[in-house]
């Protein structure tokens, strides 16, 4: 119980910092960083495939409330978590204490390649749909690359200070 | 049958996938084609409390900035007020104009009474999108409704799309899906304004023919064919002409009178005739 509560509040948090704050983010229009993911990201291990998928559907449709446009952010973190057990399938994290990706447990290296893979996979596919079409890509490619950079740096600034715990 | 179970259940997870996604998709592109109707609304109350809120706090850092332009605001609309009293007034005391000025006075009394003006607060704005959106604290039950234009001290902001009880979402200048029809003050001519995701500065207009002479500054106003906007509301100003080959309209930048990234108050026109022309339209 206790961890669900913990759950709701880490997304009500994430979801804040998103709507408020990055969301008005704008450098020229070539960074747009999106951090909420995390919450998927760092979900446990041990909860089944087929529950986080439903839990991202709807957190998705919750920070698709807060864009104006619905459905966008629903496809690419739905996408992006499909693709998550096949990636801790294939790199397979150091699970002795804690059951959800921690700095403490494993390297600094896996945490940076676990998390920057997840949200690539996110913001392509978000990018790309939000763009409507593939005239534009080198345009589009900028904006993925430079959102990118800043929400790796913006999630890690996070996971330090918040999934640094003993 | 056993094997069809088996089946199902070995690829579970992929078909929810497949089915959560085809959902998304769904609600995309209904979003896209009715963004006015769409079956989830995104004016709702969780976005509008959380907005709110946010914005009653940082409202405070912008209060000086707001009531300067207030005060900007304040000024204009007294000269305004007295270049119409002058007009009005003769007609009322002054008998050897009368048969003329009642014509006018009445000419602009009904124009007035067509278009009436309602303050909202802005709660949320984005200006890093393609699809930009902002969000006001009015809704149904303040009079506000779809395709009201949406006007801030320094000219045009947008067109209202979609509203709940409490909330309203409006579409700006700055959203690659608007498309304002306008003309260039004091000459006739008359195109379409769109915008491209990036520089929330400016914007361009196309579909003006090669031969019309303009200059840096020329000031771009509503043409006031669509009954969303009264004619001759501010949008910005001409910064650069450029000859396309090939084609015979101009490309035309235009500076945006609008800084959209620090809109706090604005108006929604609210035209009553507008219903009037619906009815002409469905005939």
């Amino acid at each position: 119980m206790n961890s669900i509560l913990k759950k709701i509040l880490i997304f009500i948090g994430l979801v804040l910092l998103q709507a408020i704050i990055l969301n008005k983010v704008n450098f020229n229009g070539y960074v747009n960083p999106y951090v909420f993911p995390l919450f998927i990201i760092l979900f446990d291990f041990e909860t089944p495939d087929w529950l986080i998928l439903i839990i991202a559907f709807f957190a998705g449709l919750v920070i698709d409330m807060f864009s104006g446009v619905l459905g966008m952010h629903t496809f690419a973190i739905v996408l992006m978590t499909f693709i998550r057990p096949f990636f801790l399938k294939n790199f397979p994290p150091k699970t002795d204490k804690k059951n959800y990706p921690s700095l403490k447990e494993n390297r600094f290296g896996w945490m940076l390649f676990y998390v920057s893979t997840m949200l690539f996979v996110h913001h392509v596919s978000y990018f790309l749909i939000e763009a409507g079409t593939i005239n534009n890509l080198g345009n589009t490619i900028v904006l993925i690359f430079f959102s990118l950079l800043m929400s790796v740096f913006i999630s890690f600034l996070l996971i330090f200070t918040f999934n640094n715990e003993k | 049958m056993e094997n069809l179970l088996k089946f199902i259940s070995k690829y579970h997870l992929s078909f929810l996938f497949i089915f959560l996604q085809f959902i998304a998709l769904i609600i995309i592109i209904q979003n896209n084609k009715y963004h006015k109707a769409g079956f989830i609304n995104s004016a709702n109350i969780i976005s509008g409390i959380v907005y709110s809120t946010s914005k009653n706090v940082s409202i405070y850092l912008d209060l000086k900035e707001e009531n300067k332009k207030l005060a900007v605001e304040n000024a204009r609309l007294r000269n305004q007020l007295k270049t119409v009293e002058s007009i009005i007034t003769p007609s009322l005391y002054s008998d050897s104009l009368v048969s003329d000025s009642v014509v006018l006075d009445t000419l602009i009394i009904d124009s007035i009474d067509n278009f009436k003006y309602l303050a909202a607060l802005v709660i949320s704005n984005s200006v890093n999108k393609r699809y930009n959106y902002i969000y006001l604290d009015k809704g149904k039950k303040d009079g506000f409704r779809n395709d009201m234009g949406i006007i801030e001290t320094n000219g045009v902001v947008g067109v209202l799309v979609n509203s709940t009880n409490s909330y309203s979402i409006v579409m700006p200048l700055i959203n690659e899906k608007s498309k304002l029809s306008v003309k260039i003050k004091n000459q006739g001519y008359f195109g379409t304004l769109q915008w491209k995701k990036g520089d929330i500065g400016h914007a361009e207009i196309k579909e003006i023919p090669k031969h019309v002479s303009l200059q840096k500054g020329d000031t771009i106003v509503t043409s006031g064919y669509s009954q969303i906007f009264p004619k001759d509301l501010l949008i910005g100003f001409v910064e650069e002409t450029k000859q396309v080959e090939g084609s015979s309209f101009l490309k035309i930048k235009i500076k945006l009178a609008v800084n959209f990234s620090t809109i706090n108050y604005c108006y929604a026109i609210d035209n009553i005739e507008q219903e009037k022309f619906k009815e002409i339209y469905i005939e």
